[in-house]
């Protein structure tokens, strides 16, 4: 028996829960998986509040089980997972602001979300005799999201690098309960632009989930399609924008181009170039056509002669590769108790892709490789999205050739039930947990690969002066808006 | 000197003043047009940096609270002390009016103290990037000035003066032949103005990295005439070092003292001539190489230093046996 | 010395004038910066840098003065270190005349330092005065400072009037400072009063020259038709704000740099061979909530250097020649460096 069978055996289960089994649990049982995060038997996918619950999402290693722990907190507190489970701190602190609950024994005080603070928000302590503060953002120079950044450094020796996210929170939480399912499909894509494909995928899947209903084999494969598009888009930006960091910028011109055909194929394919809102439950709101299914592989071929050409230039630029190897080592073991997913747990040992596991259609029957490397430095980082391009390219390849035939779309009932999904986006695994009631929805949670990523890049600056962190940023690329909900 | 002659020498002296302040801004321009098309990109008109130095003087100043004197009185500093080192080489011509007024040391230590001004002026808000910026130019500058001083050594060495137009002549005279010394001495002062104007493989200055940034940092506070006015320094000192690089290693063309006007024209073309190559070369060196970690700009400089060392050695070498 | 010993009394004359001329302004200069540190003190009570900070705003006259000094002992032309350090470049810059091998390659070396150290004195002084008059105060004490009286400033605004006067007007330093150099070498310089513009003419007017006057006219002129210009032309509009330091303006004076931080490059680029300075950083891991810290470890080199290496030099010698092969290029640089000297010094002694 395993660790997640026993404790949901603790509980009891509710069967309109799919596909992952969910169990409705006692503090004792609470605090057993509390002790095996910690351990480090258990991965945390995520922990959210309910109205008069908390749940947490789990994954066993092991076997890539997953299962959902509820607790009831009638009197508003609850066993904090972050006393002893560090990666839980700062979606217990959202908690704290969204919903109100006390995660008791939470070493963090402080708010997350809510900034109502403002100035006079502590930051964590630093000893040392002539130390400065050097306070970043929250508006950079640069076209970026809003985040700030707290360095304490001696000259360019950086001590302590803390986060304060939060600045484009949106209430997106608020926004879904109540939303009708269209509603809902729309903004879910839309609360990290980047990856819209992806996320409206993980909010149609969880909807299909709870529902029961299985769209049709070529909605399947056309999302699939979609995703891949917007994965090799978007890690073409970042792997130009990485070289750009490091004052390299013909890498980046020449990658700017690749990611506009990109974009402009999916336009003319799909009618939106970050393909928004064309994945919705039940199915794609848009077919392929034959031009389109021609023109997306001819530049399929196209991009993977060229992008061969820039890796090369990459791989032998001397100057650049001083700048990324052994800079901003992230180490195995942080990346695998934070569960950190995407190129940045890739890079550092963790091989976790739920493309493969817990997997969904079509990838089961796809074949691609996920590329796992244990440097962990931002060098690591782009090999991984270097190697992802051309994985995305064959998947796309594999797509068009072997796409069924058929129906695009199938009725969803306005029924109820809770549904979860874990998707890829190109950034990792994104977590879409919602209960319907009567075709609206009463609770949806999303939980971004960046909430598990924003921590470790305070800690891979570690050993990296000042001026490199941008690069480390940069090879991390996490979403602020994905984070702040 | 009779009174007609020392007349015209002040004429063209006062060309060239103005000469340098006009091309500065078309220098950069060309280097960043040249920087975009090798990005594909079809980049910003050749003269977009005098509509942004005009947008600049225009727009209003908006000064940080705590800001002193010391903060507006920098950048005025730094544009006139930067322009009498440009209108200290000789660009198309030698021997002018006010050559003699100081040699290569002068404009070593004329840039000095505009460097010296504007980290001072960084440091006047209290902000932790404006040390950034300060902190990390006294360090590369201190690496620089010795390798500077080896470059001049080695140069006067050769020319037998420290003066600028009387080395540009000797070089123009073709008496020196090809020289090992002087090779060395060029790569040398190719580094330590890729340092000193801020450029790749040293800085970026196109950066938005707040935290990478040198020159930038410094003048993060900056805004209005006050920027436009840093932006023409180093626009001019560009500009300086690129002629500096001209009159020392490639003088040809360059009119001599008491030559005819149409000397002076030809003089002209081909100073022209010198810093479009410069600014395209400049423009293709940037494109070719990724910027260095902060703390290997001293290896960087280091070199430099090591080659203008070389420089002055093997030149007592060749001459001792 | 070298020079007169190898009958060369002109360039003896010059490199004495510069030496003297050296010994003049920093007489000057340092008195200067130890009357401004005494009236920073006398103002705030304090000695630590790190306790000061925005003192230009209290005590605007006396950081006017120090000014001066910081620039001057950082040998910034127009005022008189600089003048003092180029009649010593030229000097320098006669020294192939000379027969001696060794002393051919030390001077060029002592060349290379007086620019180092010149530079160094820069940052030194960037620092000092950046930290202590310039940013946001510190400490209470900076905060409330008040300008120290008028007997005070007064020999502050006169050495910094003389700092000024001799970098401008050199040839009078050097022609009074003439008897001296007669009397010891029997040579002199050339009389600087002479020339028509009062320039600095060490040897010919073909080799070099400086005219500390002209440079300041010229600045003091283009400074004046910058001005004219920029007021005639531009926008005068002015407005005053917060700081703009990336849309998080904090007000803790914990936010901008610290002397230690100021000097952490330099020192970590030279310290690490001088002083063999080792930074140790204890950050704790994302959600610790325990203080970060850091310790400077600085180590004396006379210790290390000549009392350790005998009692491990045996053990120690075969280990480092592996280590040879792992150096960084600085450090190579710097064997390239010794190698060549002495190579160089092997051969003047040799022949």
């Amino acid at each position: 028996m395993t660790i997640l069978t026993a404790l949901l055996d603790e509980g009891g289960p509710i069967p309109a829960h799919r596909p992952f089994p969910r169990a409705l649990v006692r503090e004792a049982t609470w605090q057993r998986a509390i002790g095996h995060l910690a351990s480090g038997e258990l991965t945390l996918l995520s922990v959210w509040g309910d109205v008069g619950h908390v749940h947490m999402a789990l994954l066993e290693d092991e076997d890539h089980r997953i299962a959902v722990l509820t607790l009831p907190c009638p009197d508003g507190t609850y066993p904090a997972i972050g006393q002893t489970h560090p990666p839980a701190i700062r979606l217990e602190r959202a908690i704290r602001d969204l919903f109100g609950y006390d995660p008791v024994g939470l070493p963090d005080p402080r708010g997350w979300l809510d900034h109502r603070d403002g100035t006079a928000y502590a930051f964590l302590p630093v000893e040392g005799e002539g130390l400065h503060q050097i306070p970043v953002g929250p508006v950079h120079a640069g076209i970026i999201e809003p985040g700030h950044f707290r360095f304490t450094c001696d000259g360019e020796t950086v001590v302590r690098l803390e986060q304060r996210l939060g600045y484009v929170h949106k209430g997106v939480d608020e926004l879904f309960s109540g939303a009708p399912l269209d509603r809902a499909a729309r903004l879910a894509c839309r609360v990290s632009g980047d990856s819209a494909a992806a996320l409206g995928l993980g909010f149609a899947r969880a909807v299909e989930a709870a529902l029961g209903v299985v769209p049709p084999p070529r909605a399947v494969w056309l999302r699939a399609l979609m995703a891949e598009m917007e994965r090799v888009a978007n890690h073409l930006g970042d792997f130009g924008a990485i070289c750009n960091d490091a004052s390299f910028t013909i890498i980046m011109a020449h990658c700017a181009v690749l990611r506009e055909r990109m974009l402009r194929a999916a336009h003319d394919a799909f009618g939106h170039r970050l393909i928004m809102d064309r994945i919705v439950p039940g199915g794609v709101t848009m077919d392929l056509d034959e031009a389109n299914r021609t023109a997306i592989a001819a530049l399929a071929d196209d991009v993977r002669k060229k992008f061969t050409a820039l890796t090369l230039l990459y791989d032998r630029t001397a100057s650049l590769q001083d700048r990324t190897v052994t800079t901003g080592i992230l180490k195995p073991e942080l990346a695998r108790q934070f569960g950190a997913g995407g190129y940045v747990g890739r890079a550092s040992g963790r091989a976790f892709d739920s493309r493969k596991h817990p997997g969904y259609a079509p990838y089961d029957s796809l074949s691609f490789e996920v590329p796992v490397l244990t440097e962990g430095d931002v060098n690591a980082r782009v090999w991984i999205r270097v190697r992802e391009i051309g994985q995305s390219l064959n998947l796309i390849e594999q797509i068009l050739r072997d796409m069924p035939e058929g129906d695009i779309q199938t009725v969803v009932p306005a029924g109820s039930g809770e549904g979860m999904s874990l998707t890829e986006t190109f950034r990792g695994d994104v977590l879409v947990w919602l209960r319907l009631n009567g075709g609206v929805v009463d609770r949806c949670h999303v939980r971004d690969a960046s909430w598990f990523q924003w921590p470790l890049l305070e800690a891979v600056i570690e050993g990296n002066i000042v001026a490199d962190f941008p690069l480390c940023n940069k090879s991390f690329n996490c979403s602020y808006s994905g984070h702040d909900l | 000197m009779n009174e007609p002659a020392s007349l015209w020498l002040l004429l063209v002296q006062f060309a060239q003043m103005s000469l340098v302040i006009c091309l500065a801004p078309l220098l950069t321009g060309l280097v960043r047009k040249v920087k975009a098309r090798l990005q594909r990109r079809r980049g910003p008109p050749l003269l977009q940096p005098y509509r942004d130095l005009r947008r600049l003087m225009l727009k209003q100043v908006v000064l940080a609270e705590n800001a002193s004197w010391l903060f507006r009185v920098v950048p005025y500093l730094m544009l006139s002390i930067t322009w009498v080192a440009a209108a200290l080489v000789p660009t198309f011509a030698t021997g002018l009016m006010f050559n003699w007024t100081g040699d290569l040391i002068a404009i070593a230590g004329l840039l000095g103290a505009a460097r010296f001004a504007q980290a001072l002026a960084a440091l006047d808000i209290g902000t932790s990037f404006g040390g950034i910026g300060s902190s990390r130019e006294v360090m590369f500058a201190s690496l620089a000035e010795p390798a500077t001083m080896m470059i001049i050594l080695c140069v006067a060495l050769v020319a037998g003066s420290t003066q600028l137009s009387t080395i540009a002549d000797h070089m123009a005279n073709g008496a020196v032949g090809l020289r090992v010394s002087l090779a060395l001495a060029l790569i040398a002062l190719i580094i330590v103005a890729l340092a000193e104007n801020a450029r790749i493989p040293v800085d970026n200055p196109a950066t938005h990295l707040e935290l990478t940034m040198v020159h930038e940092a410094m003048v993060l506070e900056y805004s209005g005439r006050h920027l436009a006015m840093i932006d023409l320094a180093a626009f001019l000192k560009l500009l300086l070092y690129l002629s500096l690089i001209g009159c020392i290693f490639f003088p040809f063309g360059i009119a001599q003292a008491g030559a005819g006007p149409e000397y002076y024209l030809i003089g002209l073309a081909f100073y022209v001539m010198k810093l479009m190559l410069g600014g395209v070369l400049l423009g293709v060196f940037e494109m070719s190489i990724a910027k260095l970690r902060v703390f290997r700009v001293p290896n960087f400089l280091g070199a430099g230093f090591m080659l203008g060392l070389l420089g002055v050695l093997l030149l007592y070498v060749s001459r001792g046996m | 010395m070298a020079y007169w010993a190898n009958g060369l009394p002109a360039g003896a004359a010059l490199a004495l004038t510069a030496a003297l001329f050296h010994v003049f302004n920093h007489s000057v200069f340092k008195s200067l910066l130890f009357f401004g540190s005494g009236a920073v003190l006398t103002a705030t009570g304090e000695r630590d840098m790190e306790h000061l900070g925005g003192l230009i705003h209290r005590m605007p006259k006396t950081a006017f003065a120090f000014l001066v000094g910081c620039a001057a002992i950082s040998a910034l032309p127009p005022l008189n270190g600089f003048v003092s350090e180029w009649l010593t470049f030229q000097a320098i810059v006669l020294n192939p005349d000379l027969p001696q091998w060794g002393l051919k390659i030390a001077i060029p070396a002592d060349g290379a330092l007086l620019a180092l150290s010149a530079a160094l004195a820069a940052a030194c002084f960037v620092k000092a005065f950046g930290v202590c008059f310039l940013g946001r105060p510190r400490s209470t004490q900076a905060a409330s400072a008040r300008e120290v009286d008028y007997f005070s400033l007064a020999p502050m605004f006169i050495l910094a009037a003389i700092c000024l006067l001799a970098g401008v007007l050199p040839g009078v330093v050097v022609d009074s400072l003439e008897p001296v150099t007669t009397s010891i070498l029997g040579g002199r310089m050339p009389t600087q009063l002479g020339d028509r513009w009062l320039s600095l003419v060490p040897m010919s007017a073909g080799r070099s020259s400086y005219n500390g006057l002209l440079v300041f006219l010229f600045i003091t002129a283009s400074t004046l038709i910058v001005v004219f210009l920029v007021h005639r032309f531009a926008s005068n509009a002015i407005r005053r704000s917060a700081a703009w330091d990336c849309g998080f303006p904090d007000p803790r004076p914990e936010t901008q740099y610290t002397a230690e931080s100021f000097a952490q490059p330099i020192r970590r680029v030279f310290g690490s061979v001088v002083f063999r300075t080792r930074e140790v950083v204890d950050m704790p891991l994302p959600g610790d909530m325990r203080p970060a810290r850091i310790t400077r470890f600085a180590r004396d080199v006379a210790w290390d250097g000549l009392y350790i290496p005998v009692a491990a030099a045996v053990g120690a010698m075969a280990d480092w020649m592996n280590v040879l092969q792992f150096l960084t290029i600085r450090q190579y640089l710097a064997f390239v460096f010794i190698a060549l000297v002495a190579l160089l010094t092997a051969l003047a002694l040799w022949q």
